[in-house]
């Protein structure tokens, strides 16, 4: 009778295990794609243009090393002009809560909300590093990890510039004063073939957005500087954190010669997302870039190709 | 994972010397427990000749020529400890992907276990099932290139001579290495005796598999792929639960067991992935008394694909299978019978199976069989549904043996197999095979260490690769055997049917075997060629070419 009562025990677990199941399911992104046009054909054999190289920053505001992260990522930019791109990403993941939200410390307190939601999508998706400052450069897959310290950076994007890339991307971004609207024309082009699934990325960022940022000074004592300049802000993605496959079908596949057109476009009213009491920064057209790149699978998640344009 | 290899060798080293060593210095306490080394090893050794004729042209015959296998297994038992070892070798290779030619060596399997009063905990690897491993089974088989057994950890408790629990944890072993996503289960088994002729053994399960987040990101992405209405949110965690039990009253057996599954991303049949609950209904009641046995059962499958990742379907569509779905067909083992098997589907199948065999006498044995599997929609509310939708395999089989003395034995049959080529091999202009084969086979024993056996089939249809006949003379002379047969491509299918102006050619699939054993050494050579087909083992199954060649096999047990 005492093991009959085990066995019946044994039964009921069985049947909490199956009723008290909850998680968290990975990003399924099921909004329409946003493209106002996306056309596709095939023209004459393009030459490859130079790999431009992508660092995603991942970056907080309350996080006292990150100054230094992006220091390196302008360093790099200034001593490669048109070869690197950068976005700084503000991830609203909980476990980074304490180094993303907005700062109220010491009578010091933060203007804006830059975490994102979608942030949050695109670096579960990537990889989820263990601490910030952290990156990805050209999400390469150093030894089963995305993300890179900082220290790696300037050596990671020296190795990248090396590498040949089969993708040329051109962006025409157009901001329209009257209607407050942003369109920007992505034409992707293919110089050789690629079997794998291709995913376009496009991204709204936005520069001088001046606001506290905890810092580091020459021997290491934090500080918060409310006079920081936070530049490459992602604001907002016309594309999935996951980014919009582009060869749908077999009559988009890419072969040498392969075009796509794919325009998009946002009226750039006011931002409401905010996670906190505090609100996101305002759009300010002046200061807004448009960020497209191109990856490669879903497994390997590899950055072929990305271009980065001043909107004015 | 070498350091664990060459902690765990120095271990054992350490244990088998320690032991000897004591064994010869310690002759005064014969009763302590020396250990007791076991083990085996087992070769197989391939050589290729291409043959185009026959599809006999895979990258082995292009380029490598040749391929073994070799599997060297170290069992040690000492004091309640038992260390396993198995050192596995694959040159060129075919055996886990027939397309490949696979080299690479290590070890393969290790394990350490300890009974501790009524417990025994495992770690390293190990094989072990659920009840009939609807729920759970982690096993080998080397015929057909599965090696799932998992590394990790268990313990069984047994509560008393009636009660068994089990829990593990693991991964399960891919090659060399093993699968990201975790399983983790347990089980309990219980036995009631009712009375003195009614008897209950009972189970339950649960098993949960969780998908680590490189692979949710795959199965997310192709998700993405997909258009918005057909998208869904993936599971990382999904749990099968069962009950099962034996109800035995004197010489009647009644066995029920219900599987389910929790909703998860699995791939259906046309390669995009859905997510979907799942469920397995299993049944069968027998009668046995002297002269007679019967048996008859019954299952239908919704959905249960149950694997490390619905990803995973290299080099088969349910390749990396946390459990075991069997087959309720009959597992022929002539040549020309075992042609057509039945694949389990499991996104979806009914499958019944009737078994009787009767003995009147000390002279005659008849076994009849009969089964039947359709898809999901031949078993409804409505009724049953047997049309070209819905039937995939059926067999009829009846043979009968008469021993005309102690030297000579007799015996006929005849088979009736249906066979859906298109959804079993994914052929997709294949027509439903039905075949009809007659066989036979003769044993004439002269005396205790020779004896001669002939058999033969034949087999028409005019499907797949049409008619075959196939005959088979061996002569087993202690510690010698011999074979040679010829299985002959009578007339063609509707698969190799000849181009126009070209004229059908007889093909031969001959073969000669010898074989020799050497106390518990046996060494067998070969020559043969056989067609391509699928390959099963209790229903779990896979496409493989058509081989022709050498075979060298050598096992050896110590």
């Amino acid at each position: 009778m005492k093991n009959l009562k085990l066995y019946v025990s044994f039964c009921v677990l069985i049947l909490i295990a199956f009723s008290s199941c909850k998680e968290e399911p990975p990003f399924i992104n099921y909004a329409p794609p946003q493209s106002i046009f996306d056309t596709t054909y095939l023209t004459g054999i393009y030459s490859a243009t130079p790999r431009q190289v992508l660092i995603e920053d991942v970056s907080g505001a309350g996080c006292s090393n990150c100054p230094k992260a992006a220091a390196i990522a302008h360093n790099l930019i200034d001593a490669n002009p048109g070869r690197v791109n950068e976005v700084t990403i503000y991830p609203n993941n909980t476990s980074f809560h304490e180094l993303v939200l907005p700062i109220n410390k010491n009578g010091i307190k933060s203007k804006y909300d830059f975490t994102l939601d979608n942030a949050k999508q695109l670096i579960t998706y990537v990889s989820v590093p263990p601490s910030l400052p952290s990156g990805y450069i050209n999400r390469k897959n150093y030894s089963g990890n995305w993300f890179r310290a900082k220290e790696n950076w300037n050596n990671d994007v020296a190795d990248e510039l090396l590498v040949n890339s089969h993708v040329n991307i051109d962006v025409v971004p157009t901001y329209n004063s009257t209607y407050n609207s942003l369109s920007v024309v992505a034409t992707i082009t293919y110089t050789a073939s690629d079997t794998a699934a291709n995913y376009i990325h496009v991204m709204i960022l936005q520069d001088s957005i001046i606001d506290v940022q905890e810092n580091q000074d020459a021997v290491g004592t934090t500080f918060f500087d409310p006079t920081y300049v936070h530049n490459n802000t992602l604001m907002d993605m016309f594309t999935s954190p996951t980014g919009d496959l582009l060869n749908t079908s077999p009559d988009r596949n890419l072969v040498p010669g392969r075009v796509f057109k794919i325009g998009y476009q946002k009226t750039l009213g006011a931002r409401n997302d905010s996670h906190s009491a505090y609100p996101q920064p305002p759009w300010d057209p002046k200061h807004l870039s448009i960020l497209v790149f191109v990856t490669e699978g879903a497994t390997t998640k590899y950055v072929l190709q990305s271009k980065s344009v001043v909107v004015q | 994972m070498k350091k664990l290899a060459i902690l765990f060798f120095s271990t054992l080293l350490f244990i088998v010397v320690k032991a000897q060593n004591e064994s010869s210095s310690s002759d005064q306490n014969k009763k302590e427990d020396k250990g007791e080394l076991t083990g085996s090893f087992q070769s197989n050794n391939q050589f290729y000749v291409r043959d185009d004729k026959i599809g006999a042209n895979t990258t082995q015959y292009k380029y490598q020529l040749s391929s073994t296998d070799a599997w060297l297994n170290l069992n040690y038992k000492i004091k309640g400890f038992n260390f396993m070892l198995r050192y596995d070798l694959f040159n060129n290779s075919p055996l886990f992907n027939p397309q490949e030619a696979y080299s690479n060596q290590g070890l393969g399997f290790w394990q350490i276990s300890k009974d501790v009063d009524k417990f025994n905990f495992t770690v390293g690897y190990f094989y072990d099932q659920f009840g009939i491993g609807m729920a759970f089974r982690s096993y080998e088989d080397r015929t057909i290139g599965i090696d799932f057994a998992i590394e990790g950890a268990r313990i069984i408790y047994h509560a008393s001579e009636n009660t068994t629990i089990k829990a593990f944890t693991g991964k399960q072993k891919n090659r060399f290495d093993v699968r990201e996503p975790t399983i983790q289960g347990g089980n309990i088994e219980h036995r009631i005796s009712i009375s003195e002729n009614l008897i209950a053994d009972l189970g339950a399960s649960v098993v949960n598999r969780t998908i680590d987040l490189a692979t949710m990101n795959s199965i997310a992405a192709v998700i993405m792929g997909y258009p918005i209405p057909q998208r869904f949110d993936p599971t990382f965690n999904v749990f099968v639960g069962n009950v099962y039990g034996t109800l035995r009253y004197k010489k009647v057996s009644f066995f029920l067991e219900y599987d389910q599954k929790t909703p998860e991303a699995i791939m259906n049949s046309d390669n995009t992935l859905v997510k979907k609950d799942g469920h397995v209904y299993y049944t069968s009641l027998s009668y046995s008394e002297r002269g007679i046995g019967i048996n008859a059962q019954f299952k239908r499958i919704e959905s249960f694909p149950f694997q490390t990742s619905p990803l995973e379907t290299q080099p088969t569509p349910n390749n990396a299978t946390i459990n075991y779905l069997p087959s309720l067909t009959r597992q022929n083992t002539y040549r020309l019978l075992a042609r057509y098997n039945a694949v389990v589907q499991n996104i979806g199948e009914n499958a019944a199976q009737l078994e009787m065999t009767f003995k009147p006498n000390k002279k005659w044995m008849i076994n009849v069989n009969a089964s039947g599997v359709t898809t999901l929609g031949g078993v409804t509310k409505a009724g049953y549904k047997w049309n070209d939708s819905t039937k995939l395999f059926s067999e009829i089989y009846v043979d009968a043996s008469y021993k005309f003395s102690n030297k000579f034995k007799l015996l006929l049959g005849i088979q009736s197999i249906g066979y859906n080529q298109h959804i079993f091999e994914a052929k997709a202009s294949a027509p439903y095979v039905e075949a009809l084969t007659t066989f036979g086979e003769f044993t004439f024993k002269p005396s205790h260490k020779r004896s001669y056996r002939l058999e033969w089939q034949y087999m028409n249809t005019n499907q797949d690769l049409g008619s075959f006949v196939n005959g088979l003379l061996e002569y087993n002379v202690t510690p010698f055997s011999f074979a040679v047969g010829d299985m002959i491509n009578l007339t063609p299918g509707y698969l190799n049917q000849p181009l126009v102006g070209e004229t059908f050619e007889l093909i031969h699939y001959f073969n000669v075997f010898m074989g020799y054993t050497y106390h518990a050494t046996r060494i067998t050579a070969g020559y043969l060629k056989q067609p391509g087909g699928v390959n099963c083992t209790g229903g779990v199954c896979r496409v493989e070419p058509a081989f022709s060649g050498a075979r060298v096999t050598l096992t050896t047990n110590f």
